[in-house]
This record gives C-alpha cells, structure tokens and sequence, in this order.
C-alpha cells in the first residue's frame, strides 16, 4: 500500500476524467464532490477503494471515481460488496446508490448487510423517486405524491431505512443532505473510519421529476443530532424524527464480521474438499 | 457540527481558506458548465465556462500570495465563518432549460459569497498582508462584476427579443387544443 501521509492529496485527486452528466441542479453533483473531499481528507490510496454500486441515477457513482468500481446488478450492490470485502479485507470498500435500488430491489441485502455489519460504507443517496426511468414512487416516496406515473399516489407508508437500519443491526446510522457540503462531508469521513457497517442517507433533491424537493434547501436541519451509542435513545430519535434532521443517529462498537479464514485457495484445494 | 476557525489572523489559513472556497466554486461551475453542455443548453454551458475562468483568475491571485508557502490543511467540514454560505448551494437552482441571464445571476450570487468572506476578513483583522491580498480581491471581483452584469443585461434583451420573435397567442391556442 502506498504510504500517502506526507503529501498533499485533494478531491481532484479522487476525480476520473468522465464528467458527471446527472440533471443539472441534482443534488449527487454534491455527494460525488463531498465523497472526494472525505477520501483526500482521509488520504486513502485510489488503489485501495473498491467502489461498488447498482442501478439508477445515483449508481453512475462509480464511473466518476479515480479507483476500483462496480457498477453491478440493480440492488445487488451489497452482495458484490459483501464478497468484495470477505476477499479483501485491507480494502475500502464503498457502495453507493439510490432508494429504489437499495431499499426496494435491494431491501433484502440491504437487512442482511446491517445484520452482518461488515466493514464497510454504505452510501443511499435518496431522492424519493426512481429518477433514472422517468419518475416512479419509490419506497421512500410519500404516500399522496401524485404525478404522471402515479395519478393517485400510492397510499403506501413510507420504508424508513435508519429504522430498519437499527433493528437490523447497523452499528452506525446517519443522515445527511447534499445541500450541507460541509456536514455531509464529515458524516462521509466518519463513517469510512468506523470499524463496521456504516449507513449514510443522504437527501438528495431530484430537480426534474421532484422539484419540490429543492425547498429541502431552507427546511432540512444541518447537522443537529448528535451521536449516541444507546439503541433505545436512537430509536427514538430515528422514529421522533420528520426526516428533516441531519447528523449520526446511532454509532456503537459491534462484532464486525469477518470470514475465518482470507487464506487464498485454488479450485483443487475446493475440489479436495469435496472428494467422497 | 461544522466548526468555526479562529485562524484569521493566521495568513497561511486565511490563504488556503481563500483557495478552498474559490477552488470549491471553480469546481461546481465547471462541473455544472459540462452537464449542461451535455444536456444541450450550449448558452448556459458558454457562461458557466466563463465565469470559471473568472474564479481561476481570482484563485491564482490568492496562489500568487502563497509562492512557495505549504498551505495548512483546513478540515474540508469546517465553515470559514459564521455566516458562511457554501458557494455549491446556490448551483440547485440550476436546470436544463436555464437562461444566460439565469446562469448569469448564479455566477453574481456566487461571487457574492466570496466578497462576503472578504468583508468577514477586513472585519475581522488588520494584518497588512491579508488587507492588501483581499484588497485585490475585492477590486477584481468588482469589474468581473461590473462585466457580468453587462453581459445579463444583454441576455436578458436577447431573450426579449427572441420571445417578441414568438407568436405567443399561436401558441396559447395551440396549447388550449390539448387542455
């Protein structure tokens, strides 16, 4: 690994040479830029993170970073994050993608992920929309949201991911918004340093098939909850909460899991053990 | 949780504070000039390339202060100061249809908040070098201004013209067929 702690690495030295091409006025621009910041700040060699993502707007992530990336199956991040992990340790792993693909098509991995609490940073960047195919509800999506694709709203409540997130197991919970660079920054450096299943959800407003959402501008709250360690008092933040507030709900020192054995085996060693 | 620096006395941090801040908006503005290039709204992309050459210059100005200097590494969470408005803020309001007056007032509304950290800094201290360097500021930052509203003034008589060009009750009786 290169030793990168005496120079001088900023976010441009994290970026690819493709430019980003989302909405202009969307609300990942920030992430993207925000997640640079957090790995310069954190001086990780480009070498040693493995961006995993899956399908949507938000999962083109990837393709934007100067490092290892997957762009994978819609919702199946987290397995191929899983497995990334579980084969090499020592590396940064990173998934990346939006509310439909992780709490919908992926809600399962995403229960299991936080039940398993491997190291690594989970990053949902949610706009309460399927932006990439025109502007379907997603699971996070009000339930009297009406639009085009959905005359009468759905009527379904709302999944809340830190719940869920919290009873399943993550030993840190977070919520940003891209619209506080700054915080959401610091919540991305802390949540790449904690050891274990990191959960960050980040606001993002979609500006062309949710323009509502730009007035999350003047109504969500920076960073005003501070972490705690006990699951009860997170609990009653995370459901005391309008979804407005921002900061790390929940962070707490938990089994981290870890395969037994990252010995490197070759197909005969497999094929040893099944020999009857 | 963003935490204010006491640093404004200190003339390397108040340099790479500067930095940070002008190259933060450097970024969103090239970045933002490229997508709406690619979302084909070539006149806003135009302004959005300008203005970042403006922001260039005014960065290489605050380079210029450092020479050789090893700028401090400011946490990138921490705000310069209270009141401080991040320049990526105001790119939100950006969209695909967007005019050139429309980009224009995101660059002005921009170079707005930098001269809002230089009025915080000549507040703030008296240190001759930090006057002097955000003197220059200021005053670059007044004739990019001056220009700039020039150049909205004239987008803006350029989109007039353009919608005297349009047969809008053509179009009103035409949209009414679909209502």
């Amino acid at each position: 690994m290169r030793d990168l702690s005496q120079e001088v690495l900023t976010a441009k030295d994290y970026l690819s040479d493709v430019h980003p091409i989302w909405c202009p006025g969307c609300g990942h621009f920030f992430v993207l830029r925000a997640l640079t910041k957090a790995l310069a700040w954190l001086k990780i060699p480009n070498e040693q993170i493995g961006l995993i993502s899956g399908i949507g707007c938000s999962s083109r992530i990837p393709a934007y970073i100067d490092a290892y990336g997957f762009h994978g199956l819609h919702g199946r991040a987290l397995p191929l994050a899983a497995g990334l992990k579980a084969a090499r340790p020592d590396m940064h792993v990173i998934v990346a993608g939006g509310d439909g693909d992780g709490y919908s098509i992926g809600g399962n991995h995403f229960l299991h992920a936080c039940r398993r609490n491997m190291n690594m940073t989970y990053i949902v960047m949610d706009n309460e929309v399927y932006g990439m195919t025109k502007g379907q509800p997603s699971p996070t999506t009000e339930p009297d949201w009406e639009a085009k694709l959905a005359p009468h709203g759905t009527g379904i409540r709302t999944f809340n991911p830190l719940g869920i997130a919290l009873a399943s197991g993550a030993s840190f919970i977070a919520r940003g918004f891209a619209g506080d660079q700054d915080g959401l920054t610091k919540l991305i450096v802390d949540a790449i340093e904690h050891e274990g299943f990191s959960l960050v959800e980040v606001k993002t407003p979609c500006v062309t098939f949710r323009p509502e959402e730009k007035e999350w501008q003047k109504t969500m709250r920076r960073m005003n909850i501070e972490p705690t360690a006990d699951s009860v008092e997170a609990a009653q933040m995370i459901h005391g909460s309008d979804g407005l507030d921002t900061g790390i709900f929940y962070q707490a020192k938990t089994p981290v899991y870890q395969p037994k054995s990252t010995e490197e085996k070759s197909i005969s060693d497999f094929e040893k053990e099944f020999e009857v | 949780m963003s935490q204010l620096k006491e640093n404004h006395g200190n003339f390397t941090w108040v340099l790479s504070a500067l930095n940070a801040m002008i190259d933060e908006s450097m970024y969103h503005m090239q970045t933002f000039a490229h997508t709406l290039k690619v979302h084909h709204n070539d006149k806003a992309a135009k302004v959005f390339f300008l203005a970042c050459e403006q922001f260039r210059t005014e960065q290489e100005i605050v380079v210029k202060h450092a020479q050789n200097t090893d700028l401090p590494m400011i946490p990138p969470w921490k705000t310069p100061y209270p009141e401080y408005q991040h320049p990526s803020s105001l790119l939100i309001h950006a969209d695909y249809l967007m005019t050139e007056s429309e980009a224009w007032k995101i660059i002005s509304a921009m170079i707005e908040i930098h001269n809002g950290f230089y009025d915080f800094l000549l507040k703030k201290n008296r240190i001759d070098k930090v006057v002097s360097l955000v003197d220059q500021l200021v005053k670059y930052n007044e004739q990019c201004g001056t220009k700039n509203e020039e150049e909205e003034i004239m987008a803006e008589a350029k989109q007039s013209e353009r919608q005297k060009d349009l047969d809008l009750p053509a179009i009103e009786s035409f949209k009414s067929v679909f209502q």
